[in-house]
């Protein structure tokens, strides 16, 4: 007998531990959110965007990639969810950017995924043939994705269409897990590519802002209230006017960073690419009638903005490595309900926080694993110095019905 | 695998097959598809008394093929219990249209009631229990992570769950007429 499935499951790492801008004591111009709840919008100004190409909201809260049983019908769905809120021309152009680059990942692996969905359902696999190929195939990366693979193959068998032997079978299995495995190589890059395109600007502003000696002039205050740092009064209008100035430069036309670019390409390449935007940054400052600020002054403040906070180093404590093949998977299957994907964490880590006492704090987050709704749950016990965590709780509990 | 159930009082038998004989006269797949395409599942044959002997194709759950599957006589005399890889049906053996999927999931495991009438489901934090007319009650969330049912009595259940907190396994008793329990351990609500 054969169990029949859809496959799905992947995730953006996206690791709290990783957020650079805590560390800054400047206003985040560009907000980022992960907001469960909120409606799928494309918009403006002040518009959050949402990168979920093909996305039912329901199912928004991760990454996640939906092959549809054939039951229920539909194309198999690829989807990332990520906000950023755009507040300023360049930050709505750099999301538009993101955007696109996100779209492109996942709606390639909803091709794929669709691909996979009409070759299995117009086809079918031998149930009843020797498949030591596909057996083999398992026996090398039983994964949940691998079974069900294999289990969606047995189960179109059953249609009674045309076969599929068993090297087409593989093939295709390992078509769709590397498809699987760069789409969240793609997103992360894309993540950390607009991040770092963020910090530079921020940093490269901050710069700017500790080394201004004032200075009037006419800047557009309802942008500036857009970006948190109205002004208060004439000093630190002025401070603000040359906080947006300078984002607007390494953002604008006049600069590499103009919207819709960032700092791409290997480290020499980036090297140069940063001192040219320190340049022209000491250009306009001489041009302006002030002291231009050294490349040891701009990178310092690049550096500082880029430290990541200090968040607990965790570790996973055996009995929660052990559940995860605990019965009732005594043959050590995959049990899904412990043993989702690793990158989900950064998620849960950023949703509810509940200190239950001194010595647990339980991080919760609504999602959905394998088309179930339900809630992420992550307990950690931290340490005396609070420096590390150990997790001891990592569980999927799906809603009931 | 083969099991065989045979019901005391003689209405009907069951028994659970390892694959579909050959020109089988009634199939049923349980639940039933609108596109007419079935999911592959536990194989019960039910032969009630006075019909036609069916075959329920009772859907797998998402858990392993070393779950539980399972057939229980109840709850009462005019249902069966299944249990296929963590999904639980209820069904009456002679209406294969008369069935209910059990509100817990992945059902782990289930336990008969005889004496008042019950079959228990349990998933990684609830049990709930049905009798004929349905759901007669669910629990309140008693676990971090896993139940384990060690012993029903005419009047409660009493079993172990996982207090993740303290990082041990606790007792909680379960009230079999209404649900209400004590003991056991569960984050705030």
């Amino acid at each position: 007998m054969t169990d029949s499935n859809h496959a799905s499951a992947g995730n953006p790492h996206v690791d709290s531990s990783a957020d650079p801008y805590a560390a800054s004591d400047v206003p985040p111009p560009l907000s980022e959110t992960e907001g469960p709840n909120s409606e799928l919008t494309n918009g403006g100004l002040g518009e959050e965007f949402y990168f979920l190409p093909n996305q039912p909201a329901e199912n928004s809260e991760f990454l996640s990639i939906h092959h549809p049983r054939k039951d229920e019908g539909g194309p198999a769905v690829a989807s990332v969810r990520t906000t950023i809120t755009a507040n300023s021309p360049e930050e709505l152009a750099l999301c538009r950017r993101i955007e696109n680059e996100l779209i492109g990942g996942a709606a390639e692996i909803a091709d794929m995924m669709e691909a996979l969905g009409h070759s299995l359902g117009q086809g079918s696999y031998e149930r009843e043939a020797p498949n030591d190929g596909l057996q083999e195939f398992l026996a090398k990366d039983p994964t949940t994705l691998s079974l069900r693979a294999l289990n969606e193959a047995r189960s179109s068998g059953r249609a009674g269409y045309e076969q599929f032997t068993d090297e087409e079978a593989v093939a295709r299995f390992g078509v769709l897990k590397a498809g699987i495995q760069r789409l969240p190589e793609a997103l992360i890059t894309a993540k950390a590519q607009a991040k770092e395109a963020i910090q530079v600007a921020r940093a490269t502003a901050r710069s700017l802002f500790d080394g201004s000696s004032g200075g009037e002039s006419s800047s557009d205050n309802a942008s500036l209230s857009r970006l948190g740092t109205a002004p208060n009064n004439g000093g630190t209008q002025n401070q603000n006017e040359e906080l947006l100035l300078a984002q607007n430069r390494v953002r604008g036309t006049g600069s590499s960073m103009g919207p819709g670019k960032s700092i791409q390409g290997p480290p020499g390449q980036r090297r140069l690419e940063q001192q040219r935007l320190n340049n022209q940054i000491r250009a306009e400052q001489k041009a302006a009638g002030k002291k231009p600020s050294t490349d040891a002054e701009i990178n310092a403040v690049v550096k500082g903005a880029k430290k990541p906070t200090s968040s607990p180093k965790r570790i996973y404590s055996s009995r929660e490595l052990n559940r995860r093949t605990d019965n009732p998977r005594k043959d050590n299957s995959p049990n899904p309900n412990h043993n989702f994907p690793e990158s989900f964490n950064g998620g849960i880590f950023k949703g509810t926080k509940t200190k239950i006492s001194d010595s647990y704090t339980q991080y919760t987050k609504r999602g959905t694993l394998n088309g179930r709704s339900g809630t992420f749950e992550i307990g950690v016990r931290p340490s005396n110095s609070g420096r590390s965590e150990i997790i001891v709780h990592r569980f999927f509990r799906p809603d009931k019905r | 695998m083969t099991q065989n159930g045979k019901k005391s009082s003689g209405d009907f038998r069951y028994e659970i097959l390892s694959e579909l004989p050959g020109m089988p006269k009634k199939v049923v797949f349980i639940p039933e598809n609108k596109l007419g395409v079935g999911q592959d599942g536990l194989i019960v044959k039910i032969c009630p008394s006075n019909e036609t002997p069916w075959i329920g194709i009772f859907a797998f759950g998402d858990l392993s093929s070393s779950a539980e599957c399972s057939v229980l006589e109840g709850p009462g005399p005019n249902f069966l219990s299944i249990v296929a890889q963590g999904e639980g049906y209820i069904v009456s053996p002679c209406n294969p249209r008369l069935v209910t999927r059990v509100k817990v999931y992945p059902v782990f495991g289930a336990v008969e009631v005889p004496l008042r009438g019950l079959v228990l489901f349990y998933d990684y934090t609830n049990i709930a229990a049905y009798n004929e007319s349905g759901l007669l009650w669910l629990t309140k969330r008693i676990s971090w992570d896993g139940i384990e049912i060690t012993s029903v009595s005419e009047n409660e259940i009493v079993g172990k769950s996982w207090d993740s907190p303290n990082d041990r396994n606790v007792e909680f008793n379960v009230n079999l007429a209404d649900g209400s329990h004590r003991g056991g351990a569960s984050p705030p609500e």
